[in-house]
């Protein structure tokens, strides 16, 4: 049994899209009569570098937009984590916002006791999908499965022993809210 | 006779399978930035409903001029078609290249209230990129729901 270190860094990686979402109204897409009515209503945003023990690294999306229901050319992200911190994240078990159906990697890391923070699956942008993000930690590209393949290599156990031992350290860097810009 | 028939059918229609599943090698890359099945630009869209066993349309048939598909035209089509809430991840797209011209979709969204939405769409692409047809069809509890939907294109993308 080991600890493991993962650092979500403000290192930008490059651009990831992402929608507004919010509980009550879901993703945001633009409405009737509008020329795109319909269609989701993208935004391009920075993604950045999560690493595993100083060598994986994965790209993730740490910054949200709520859906409030405007739509404007440029809005600076409204969720997010932006002070820097390390924690012991707790597994929940069973949440699976991409692995649908409860596939065999459903779960997530609550980052911050008692709040909706999380590290979570995200969006395969090969599959044409462009998720809503609410501030969680998103693993992007179809690497879910490999942040957690790699997370139970190390400790040597499965992921809720590792949650409840603490035995992952997350180290969030400080991060400000980046602007989003709408495609 | 018959048998013959029957035979000869059955192996044409194998045959046919055997075509359709070499052509099915797995889904392609739709990355919404990069996937571009029509010309980006202002579209022409056509859009009728029905519903199963009622020739009649479920809703009156829309005709929208100015339909922006811009920048990414891929936008048109990995979308969900059908009135319903789309929760925080969205829809994956599994997308396979029939022929040159056409495409099938099969779309996996997770809805607003956590259950799973499933649409396919057949879409077909001529005139090098300036028309298209599709017809999308999901399931609701009193039976499937086919939305058939023709695109023309108008003009090139300007300063949005």
């Amino acid at each position: 049994m080991a600890t493991v270190t993962v650092k979500l860094t403000n290192k930008v990686v490059g651009m990831s899209l992402i929608v507004p979402f919010s509980h009550a109204q879901g993703l945001q897409e633009y409405p009737a009569g509008h020329a795109k009515s319909g269609q989701l209503v993208v935004y391009r945003i920075n993604k950045y570098e999560m690493v595993v023990n100083g060598a994986t690294t994965y790209h993730v999306v740490r910054f949200g937009l709520q859906n409030k229901g405007t739509i404007l050319p440029s809005r600076s992200a409204d969720a997010g984590l932006t002070v820097k911190r390390t924690v012991q994240p707790s597994w929940v078990p069973g949440y699976s916002p991409h692995s649908f159906s409860g596939g065999p990697f459903a779960g997530a890391w609550r980052i911050l006791p008692g709040q909706g923070f999380l590290i979570h699956e995200g969006a395969n942008e090969a599959l044409g999908q462009v998720g809503g993000s609410l501030g969680c930690v998103e693993v992007l590209g179809g690497k879910w499965p490999n942040f957690l393949n790699e997370l139970k290599t190390v400790c040597g156990v499965n992921w809720p022993a590792i949650g409840a031992q603490g035995l992952m350290n997350l180290t969030i860097e400080a991060g400000s809210n980046p602007i989003a810009t709408l495609v | 006779m018959s048998l013959m028939r029957t035979a000869i059918l059955l192996l044409g229609s194998l045959s046919l399978m055997m075509l359709y599943a070499q052509q099915l090698e797995g889904p392609i890359e739709t990355r919404v930035d990069q996937w571009q099945p029509v010309l980006p630009g202002k579209w022409t869209v056509s859009t009728k409903t029905f519903e199963a066993g009622h020739e009649q349309e479920l809703r009156a048939a829309s005709t929208q001029a100015g339909v922006s598909a811009c920048p990414y035209p891929s936008l048109l089509f990995l979308r969900s078609y059908a009135p319903v809430k789309l929760g925080e991840p969205g829809c994956q797209f599994r997308t396979y290249r029939v022929s040159k011209n056409e495409y099938h979709i099969v779309a996996r969204c997770r809805t607003l209230a956590g259950k799973d939405h499933d649409e396919t769409t057949t879409l077909t692409v001529w005139n090098e990129g300036k028309a298209f047809s599709s017809a999308t069809t999901w399931i609701e509890p009193k039976g499937s729901v086919t939305v058939r939907t023709e695109g023309a294109w108008l003009a090139a993308c300007g300063k949005e």
